[in-house]
This record gives structure tokens, C-alpha cells and sequence, in this order.
């Protein structure tokens, strides 16, 4: 095959040597291997270019696995010369449409080489014959049309118009030279640049420093503009919107104001501040790890010791437009209609998209809120980095909450949309909830163990929570003196500031670094928060003040304890504290340093503290340039990194509008005690188990939809002992979501005492964490 | 006895008369195990490919194990009866006549299906997708391209007495049936199935991903559906059976 096709070319005037050949780029974005190659055996078997058995007999292609939808990249400049566009999109073994290539598209290359990009998407094709293609361009989506027994993308490649096909891969048995611009590995898919180009870091210079295809890429948020800036003074020609770069690039006389850099935190950690309350798509108990890369939201399924599975999600490409940071910063994961199966929503330009997961993958995503436009002005950043999604009216279904030029409102979801609106605390831009200090640190948890999400964040004069309740939301309650003048403006501080459970008593504590160390705040079950604990001393004078470091404070279970661990990323590796009731003990994790590239927030910033192999125990997780990893929890320690060949710097998820997407979270469940509310209360994966006998209580125990009926309270009222608050239960030995403290009779002298204590038992066995 | 026919239908040997085979005006039509397609039947031999496992995510070709007609354990992509001669397109794309002087190289890089009517063969040839059209006639070794400059083609289809062809085209963008010498005909389903399509006087009998359809050659109209049948064979014998599950029925 390979001879012929010298013929050829030999035959072929004018003739084109290898050196002038045009080069091919990838034809996607990511990082899909090449599942068969080119048969270069002319008799029966067959050979790949690298002498391996990668191919099938007779194969004139290279198939690369692209899942269904992936967007196809021209491989070079070019001219569409034909296009075939009407074909089934699944066809078959054998199917003979579009002469077995299904839907396709032809380019002519300058040196008079065609590519053919076959098995693509109907009603996908962007391209006409005739189009003028530039190397990168969208020439529409894979699939599986014609003869194909399942998706993927067969791109052939022949010297001329009349030349035979052959092989771009050089290798052994294939040819002397590549026809990649960069081939890499045996099967790897090869790099994504358009020429052959020495990669240096981006900057604004109008080229492809990084040789990754993009100019100029991530000018707004990432490396673009470091120090460059150029004010004369007098004219100010050169100025630009300001960055954050320690320069004046608007030359107005400061550096860096308006928040830009605070909001390119706020970018790059949205799971950290938003962080998704489950991402375990298909049920099985298992995290998933979901994110959206250039074609939309893909999902990879958790299960045994790795992700064997992927599930594609809805199609936020970049294509249409989701490449913008007011979309793509919105992407969040919660069970938004309550069937146990984590969702995806985010926030396109007119309003609030969610496409539920169904058990085997995701429905088409719908419009499930029209507000948060871009005509309403959410397109600041002030607005839509505050979406949350979060349980307010403990109905199973998680709610949207976000802060708008008023103030944080919410929205319910009714499992297919949101619907009621609910008024939150009035932050308003008026009252100076613009700045990012203060919308920067909105956090929703179950403070008071109610079943409903309460939100907190830190204002001027300090922390403050408003407890959810049937109504609204309740007065602001004052917590820590975390305030403005005490220094908690500076992001360094703020932006570490996190709800978690470090001591299992079920409910949410405050935890955060100041200048000089990590602590938590206890919180008292109702609001408000008492006594502080130090964690570790991570002062800035001993560089803590860093935002590699700083901003990469996570919380999750490492031990089992059924307590929030705490793990930070130090210049040498990973460090986590675990609190084992009397002080935080210090757990050493992945050694992630900064010799080893960790100090870059496309690695630091995707780290993720998640139970990602079910075993209950939290492991520590991030995406490394190969592509994510995870090291599974020993309780005392962590084991050697289970990684997934996805999300590589190669498949081009250094960019943040990629990997600041990362989702990953067990299902979590804050423990209460079970009530007739429709809802699994007890985080056992039952919803109203084990009805009782009705007692007076304020409750329905017997789930017959009355509470204290049948005259429970009058006929025990004799016989209860002391009420509360005079010897009875205290309110400190409930478990959370406890007894509602509306009855003022108890059952019995005896049962309370005995009971909380089993039941705070039961709270931590189950706590955090339901499986089906 | 009936154990000893089967046995020898799957050899390959002709089953001895029955009186309720005698009986019947059109060959009796058989079932096959789910991994297998009748390629062809004339009397009582028959030739059935298995079909090859396939790897996913990709597009090889579909190689079947023939039996039948003395084509026992050859691999092929397809293989068809003309008059006394048997053709048979191997899997290493070369189609070969098989007569009893022998084997007889016909043509080269050959596309399946083929299609017989009236002693010639209709078959696409070339480089996947641009596929041209050819017509031989196994007799006499003639081969003669068909259109040449609409490509890719695939899926042709000879006219009952094997003069004229019809064949499946994207050479304008888009999936069209094309006529040569009459021109194209714009009709909502076009034949993809690996088993070819069947002319039918004015109609085209033709398998896709959606079942059978009888398209009018004059108006691309649709004039019979059957969604519940997939792939066609035209027999040696003049019959034109589909398949419903394992099972193929006469439906002319």
C-alpha cells in the first residue's frame, strides 16, 4: 500500500517532498488514541505503522476514538472538495451509505494532499465544497454513520487527488516520515498544534507561544499579559482591560484593582466555594468525575478500580459559546429533582439550563429557569459565581440559589424546573456586596441539622448565617468577628473560608486561614459558632500567603470518623489534618510540589478531597498534565494513584475553561433522624422507614400525614418526666436534625437521655454518606 | 430422513424431492442462525456467509464464512450464483468467477454487495468512499465501468434482464439515487444495507437502517414500507426474499 502510494506519487506532477508536505494538526481537541490503524500488510492479517496488530485487514484509515458528538477539527488549511451529509447516524457492520464512509468531508491540502473525515454526524457538517478552512477549524461531529460498528472518527489520508490512501503515522512499517506535526506515542494521539512550534509559556503577542493551537487563549483569566503593559502616560494608547498581572494595564495608576484578581480566583475554584453536593451520575454509590471539555459536559463513570465508562452530557461546546467564563464558571452538579442520581446545570446567556441524569445517561438539557440572563446583567461576576444549587426546603430536590443586584435569592425546583421564588438575605450591590470579599464567601450548608440548606457569608462586621425555614430565611445571625478591619479582605483569607464537619457532631463548622493558621470555629447547631480550634500553623511568613497553597484548602473524610479532614497543598506535597477530639493530627498526602509543576493552578486548582472509590474513605484527587489521578485513602495515609488517561494537558485541558469544570464529590447526606417527610432523613437510603407509634413530639412518626394526633400529648403528659430545658435532653446531646423542639412534653423521663445518644451513634455511622 | 435433508441443505447437497416441496410455486425459504445471511439459493443449494465478528468502534469489513455450494470455510464479503458459474468476492476484495475449468480473476478492489440479473454482475470498485460503479459479465470476462464520474456510488442495483443499473450516490452532497442515462432520483430512502437492493420492474426493493422500502424508480416515492424486515436476497431462482429475524420470507 505504502509502495503504491510512492508510486504515485512519483508519477504525480509536480512532485512534493516530505519536507514540504502540509502537516497535519489532530483532528479534535482531545485526547482520543487511535483504536486501528493503517493495514500496511498487503496480504491477509494486518500491520499498524509501528509493526503492531492496532489495525484490521485491509484498512486504508486511521480510526481514533472519538465518542458520538465530538467535534471534528480540520487537520490543516485546506478546501473542501466534497462532503456527504444524509446518512443514518448509527449505520452499521457493512452499511454501505456515503460508500461506507457515511456522512464525510474532503479538504485538499496546499501541497495537493486530501484528508477524508468519515462516519460523521448528520445535520452536523459545517463546511461546503468549496470553503476555505483554516488548520483547527470545526468541520462538524463524529458518530457512527456508514459502515461502522460503533463511533469513532476514520480519517484517510492520500498524497493527491488520484493517489492511493496511506498512512500519516511513520513507524516501521509505515513511512519514513510523519505526516503529524508533532506524532507522539505508539497510538497516542498526536499533538494538537497546526506547526511545528517550541512551546513557551502564552502570552499577549498574538501567537501560539504554548504551541497548542490557540492564540492568546485565556487573555482575560490566565497567563496572558504578565507585565507587559506599556502606558506612556500621554496617551495611553496602549491600554487595555486590566488583568491580573501586578501591572497597570488600563493605565489608571493602580494595579490589578477591581477585583481581577479575586474574580480569577473565583474562576478557577468554583467546585471549592460551589462545590457540587454529588456527582455520582448513574446511582451506584460511586463519585463520578464529570467536567466540560470542547464539546460539552462528558462524564466519566466510576467503578472498580478505575472509570471504565463515559457518559456524554449536554453539549455546552465551545462551539456554542459555552467557551465564555459567564457560562462555563455556572457549571454545577447536585440531584436537582431528587431521584438520587446527580444532575448538571449551569447557566447559559438566557437563564439556568439542567439536564438530568436518567440512570444510563443525561436527558437533553432544558431551560429550567429564564432569569439569570445576560439582559438582567448576570453576566457579572458579582452574580453568577454566587449560583449555587442546594436543598433549601429539605424536599430532596436541590434548589438554585444565587445573589443578584439585590440580594441572594432562591429558586425551588419542582424536578423539572425552578419554580417558586424564595427571598434570601438582601446583599445587595448597594449595600457593598459587590466586592468580592463578600459574594466570594456565600456557602450553604444544613447548620442547624434541619434537613434545609442555611447560607452564610462574611460581611464587613463578620461572618453571618441566615437559617433557611418554611418561609424564607430567617434574621442574620452573627458568627465570627471575621471582619474587614481584622484583615479578612484580602483574599488570601477569605477565599479559604469553608463549611465543614471537622469534629462529627453532624454539623457544619467554619473553617479558614488567617494570616496565621488554619483553625475551624465550632458551630453551635443553631446558627451561630463558639469556640475556635487551631488546625495548623499556615502563617504567611512562612509563604502560605501563596495562591497555590492558600486556595487550595479542601475538606472530606479521609478516615472514616465521619469527620470533615482538612487538606492543603504545601510547596512539597499535599498535607492534610484530621481532628480526633482533641486536636488535628497531620496526615501527609500525594507529594504534588512545586518541582514538580504543582504550583500551577491548572493542577493545584483541580484538586478535589472525594471518596471516589466507594470504601468510605476520602481520597485526594487532581488533574496532572497526564491526566487525573487519584490517591485512595488508607486512613492514615494515601495509596499509589489510580489515574485516568483524560484530561491531559495533551487533549488541551490546560485551559481553564476546561479544567476549572471538574466535578467530583460523593454523594453526601447530613444525618438526621428519620421523619415522615418524603425525605431519607437518616441518610440510610430509605426514605420514611420504620414508622412508629405517634408520640408527642411535634412530629409524624406514624407517617399518617398528622403529627401528635390521637391525643398523644394529653394522654402522656402525665406520665413525662421533667420538660426540657429543665433536666431534660439537652439541646447539645441531640443529634442533628434532633427532635423538633416545638413539644414541650417528652415521652418519657428515660427515653431521651437513652435515645440521643443511640441516635447520634447511628449519626455517625451514616453520616455523610447514603448507598444504594 | 428429515434429519438427514437438513444435513445435507447445510452441505451444501441438494435435498431430495419432497411432494410438498413439488408443490411449491417459489423456493421454500429458510432460516438461518442469527449470525448468519443467505447470499443466495438456486434450487435447493444454497450459499449462507457467517458473519465475522466485528471489533467496536470501527469500520472493517464485514468478512463472512461461506458454506455452501462448495464454498465451504472460504471468506468473502460476498458470492452469488450467474447462470451455471458462481461468483465470489473474496475478502481480499478481488472478485473471482468459479466455474468447472476453475477460478478466474474478474476485477479488483470489488465492494460489496453485488447484484445479478440476466448473466452480469453489478458491483462498486475503488477506494473507500469513492467508489465507481462496474458491470461484468462473468461469461465473457468484460468488464466496463458504469458512470465513472458519479462517485462515490455504492449499492447498485441491475435491471431484471441486466442491461440497466441503478445505484446509491452522495456525489452531490447528500444520499440520491442515480440512473445512468435517465439521471438522478430524489427519494427519502436510499439502499445502505449490506445486502443489496433488488429492481423490480418500476420499483427499487431496498434495506436501511429503517427496514425495507419499495421506491418508485419514476417518482422516488415511497410505495411499500415494511420496517419489520431488513436485509434482501435475490435469488438465482427469481425470488426475492427479506428477512424477518432469522428467517427469511418470500416477498415476491
Amino acid at each position: 500500500m505504502r509502495a503504491a502510494a510512492i508510486l504515485a506519487l512519483v508519477l504525480l506532477a509536480p512532485q512534493v517532498a516530505d519536507a514540504q508536505r502540509t502537516l497535519l494538526r489532530r483532528p479534535y481537541a482531545e485526547s482520543y488514541r487511535l483504536n486501528y490503524g493503517f493495514d500496511h500488510n498487503g496480504g491477509g492479517g494486518c500491520s499498524d505503522y509501528d509493526c503492531g496488530g492496532a489495525c484490521y485487514n485491509g484498512h486504508t484509515g486511521s480510526d481514533f476514538g472519538t465518542p458520538f458528538g465530538t467535534t471534528v477539527l480540520a487537520g490543516a488549511d485546506g478546501r473542501v472538495t466534497a462532503r456527504n451529509d444524509g446518512c443514518a447516524n448509527y449505520g452499521s457492520y457493512g452499511n454501505t451509505c456515503g460508500g461506507r464512509c457515511g456522512n464525510y468531508v474532503q479538504l485538499e491540502h496546499a501541497d495537493g494532499s486530501r484528508t477524508i473525515y468519515c462516519h460523521m454526524r448528520s445535520g452536523s457538517l459545517r463546511v461546503s465544497v468549496g470553503d476555505r478552512v483554516s488548520c483547527g477549524q470545526p468541520l462538524g461531529q463524529s458518530a457512527s454513520s456508514g459502515s461502522s460498528t460503533g463511533p469513532h472518527l476514520h480519517l484517510g489520508w492520500r498524497p493527491s487527488a488520484s493517489g492511493a490512501s496511506d498512512d500519516p503515522f511513520a513507524g516501521a512499517c509505515g513511512g519514513p516520515v510523519s505526516l503529524w506535526v508533532e506524532q507522539r506515542a505508539y497510538r497516542e494521539a498526536p499533538s494538537t498544534s497546526c506547526r511545528a512550534c517550541t512551546p513557551s509559556p502564552e502570552v499577549c503577542g498574538g501567537g501560539d507561544d504554548d504551541c497548542d493551537g490557540a492564540v492568546d487563549e485565556n487573555a482575560t483569566d490566565e497567563v496572558c499579559g504578565g507585565g507587559d503593559e506599556d502606558c506612556d502616560g500621554a496617551t495611553d494608547e496602549h491600554a487595555r482591560a486590566e488583568l491580573c498581572n501586578g501591572a497597570d494595564d488600563d493605565c489608571d495608576g493602580t494595579v490589578d484593582e477591581s477585583d481581577v484578581c479575586e474574580v480569577r480566583l473565583l474562576h478557577r475554584a468554583p467546585a471549592a466555594y460551589a462545590a457540587p453536593t454529588s456527582t455520582d451520575v448513574d446511582g451506584d454509590g460511586d463519585a463520578d468525575l464529570c467536567a466540560r471539555g470542547y464539546s460539552g459536559i462528558r462524564c466519566w463513570l466510576r467503578e472498580g478500580d478505575g472509570w471504565p465508562a463515559v457518559w456524554d452530557g449536554p453539549a455546552w461546546g465551545d462551539e456554542s459559546g459555552w467557551d465564555d467564563v459567564t457560562n462555563f464558571a455556572t457549571v454545577r452538579m447536585a440531584d436537582v429533582d431528587g431521584d438520587g442520581l446527580a444532575d448538571v446545570c449551569a447557566r447559559g446567556n438566557r437563564g439556568m439550563y439542567c439536564a438530568r441524569s436518567n440512570g444510563e445517561g443525561f436527558d437533553d438539557a432544558a431551560l429550567w429557569l429564564e432569569a439569570l440572563s445576560d439582559a438582567e446583567g448576570w453576566d457579572a461576576p458579582g452574580h453568577y459565581t454566587t449560583i449555587r444549587l442546594a436543598d433549601i426546603d429539605r424536599d430532596g430536590d436541590a434548589d438554585l440559589c444565587a445573589r443578584g443586584p439585590g440580594g441572594l435569592d432562591c429558586w425551588r425546583s419542582d424536578g423539572a424546573s425552578f419554580g417558586e421564588r424564595v427571598q434570601g438575605p438582601r446583599w445587595s450591590d448597594e449595600l457593598g456586596w459587590g466586592a468580592a470579599k463578600h459574594y466570594g464567601t456565600i456557602r450553604m450548608a444544613d447548620l442547624d441539622g434541619d434537613g434545609r440548606a442555611d447560607v452564610c457569608a462574611r460581611a464587613v462586621a463578620g461572618w453571618r448565617c441566615h437559617l433557611a425555614t418554611d418561609e424564607g430565611f430567617g434574621d442574620a445571625i452573627e458568627g465570627p468577628a471575621l471582619t474587614d478591619d481584622a484583615g479578612w479582605g484580602d483574599r488570601r483569607y477569605w477565599s479559604t473560608l469553608r463549611l465543614a464537619d471537622f469534629d462529627a457532631d453532624g454539623r457544619p463548622d467554619l473553617c479558614g486561614r488567617d494570616a496565621e493558621e488554619l483553625f475551624c470555629v465550632r458551630a453551635d447547631g443553631a446558627g451561630g459558632f463558639g469556640e475556635r480550634v487551631p488546625a495548623a500553623a499556615l502563617a504567611d511568613e512562612s509563604g502560605w500567603g501563596d495562591e497555590s497553597n492558600y486556595a487550595t484548602v479542601r475538606a472530606g473524610d479521609l478516615d472514616g470518623d465521619g469527620a470533615d479532614d482538612l487538606c492543603v497543598r504545601a510547596n512539597q506535597g499535599v498535607r492534610c489534618y484530621a481532628y480526633d477530639g482533641a486536636a488535628f493530627r497531620r496526615i501527609e498526602g500525594p507529594a504534588w510540589s512545586d518541582d514538580d509543576g504543582w504550583n500551577a493552578a491548572r493542577f493545584h486548582q483541580t484538586m478535589r478531597v472525594v471518596d471516589s472509590d466507594g470504601d468510605r474513605l476520602a481520597d485526594v484527587c487532581a488533574r496532572a498534565a497526564a491526566g487525573w489521578r487519584c490517591h485512595p485513602s488508607t486512613g492514615d495515609g494515601f495509596g499509589a494513584a489510580v489515574t485516568l488517561n483524560e484530561m491531559t494537558d495533551e487533549g488541551g485541558w490546560d485551559a481553564l475553561r476546561y479544567w476549572s469544570t471538574i466535578q467530583s464529590a460523593s454523594r453526601t447526606c447530613t444525618v438526621g433522624v428519620e421523619r415522615c417527610d418524603g425525605v431519607d432523613d437518616d441518610c440510610d437510603g430509605a426514605i420514611d422507614e420504620h414508622p412508629v407509634d405517634e408520640t408527642c413530639d411535634g412530629a409524624d412518626e406514624d407517617c399518617d400525614g398528622a403529627i401528635d394526633e390521637g391525643d398523644v400529648c394529653a394522654m402522656e403528659a402525665p406520665d413525662a418526666g421533667a420538660p426540657v430545658g429543665d433536666g431534660g435532653v439537652p439541646p447539645s446531646a441531640e443529634p442533628a436534625g434532633g427532635l423538633a423542639p416545638t413539644c414541650t412534653c417528652r415521652v418519657g423521663a428515660g427515653s431521651g437521655p437513652a435515645g440521643a445518644p443511640w441516635l447520634a451513634l447511628v449519626a455517625l455511622l451514616f453520616r455523610r454518606r447514603r448507598r444504594s | 430422513m428429515r434429519s438427514l435433508c437438513l444435513l445435507l441443505v447445510l452441505l451444501g447437497c441438494s435435498e431430495p424431492p419432497s411432494p410438498a416441496r413439488e408443490a411449491l410455486t417459489q423456493p421454500a425459504a429458510p432460516s438461518v442462525a442469527a449470525d448468519e445471511v443467505l447470499l443466495d439459493q438456486r434450487g435447493d443449494a444454497r450459499i449462507v456467509g457467517r458473519v465475522e465478528p466485528a471489533p467496536p468502534n470501527g469500520d472493517p469489513d464485514r468478512v463472512l464464512t461461506l458454506r455452501g455450494a462448495g464454498l465451504d470455510g472460504r471468506r468473502a464479503l460476498d458470492a452469488r450464483f450467474v447462470g451455471d458459474r458462481i461468483v465470489v468476492l473474496d475478502s481480499d476484495h478481488v472478485l473471482r468467477v468459479i466455474d468447472d475449468a476453475g477460478e478466474v480473476e474478474l476485477d479488483r478492489a470489488v465492494e460489496a454487495p453485488l447484484s445479478v440479473a440476466g448473466g452480469a454482475v453489478a458491483y462498486v470498485r475503488g477506494e473507500m468512499p469513492f467508489f465507481e460503479a462496474a458491470r461484468a459479465v462473468p461469461a465473457t470476462g468484460e468488464v466496463t465501468a458504469v458512470a465513472d464520474s458519479i462517485r462515490p456510488a455504492w449499492s447498485p442495483a441491475l435491471s431484471p434482464d441486466g442491461a440497466r443499473m441503478v445505484f446509491a450516490t452522495s456525489a452531490t452532497g447528500r444520499p440520491r439515487l442515480y440512473l445512468p442515462g435517465r439521471g438522478y432520483v430524489d427519494a427519502p430512502r436510499v439502499p445502505t444495507s449490506p445486502g443489496g437492493p433488488v429492481w423490480l420492474g418500476d420499483t427499487l426493493a431496498l434495506a436501511d437502517e429503517a427496514g425495507v422500502a419499495f421506491v418508485d424508480l419514476s417518482t422516488g416515492q415511497v410505495v411499500r414500507d415494511e420496517p419489520e424486515l431488513t436485509e434482501l436476497v435475490a435469488t438465482a431462482d427469481g425470488a426475492v426474499l427479506a428477512r424477518r429475524g432469522d428467517a427469511y420470507e418470500v416477498i415476491r
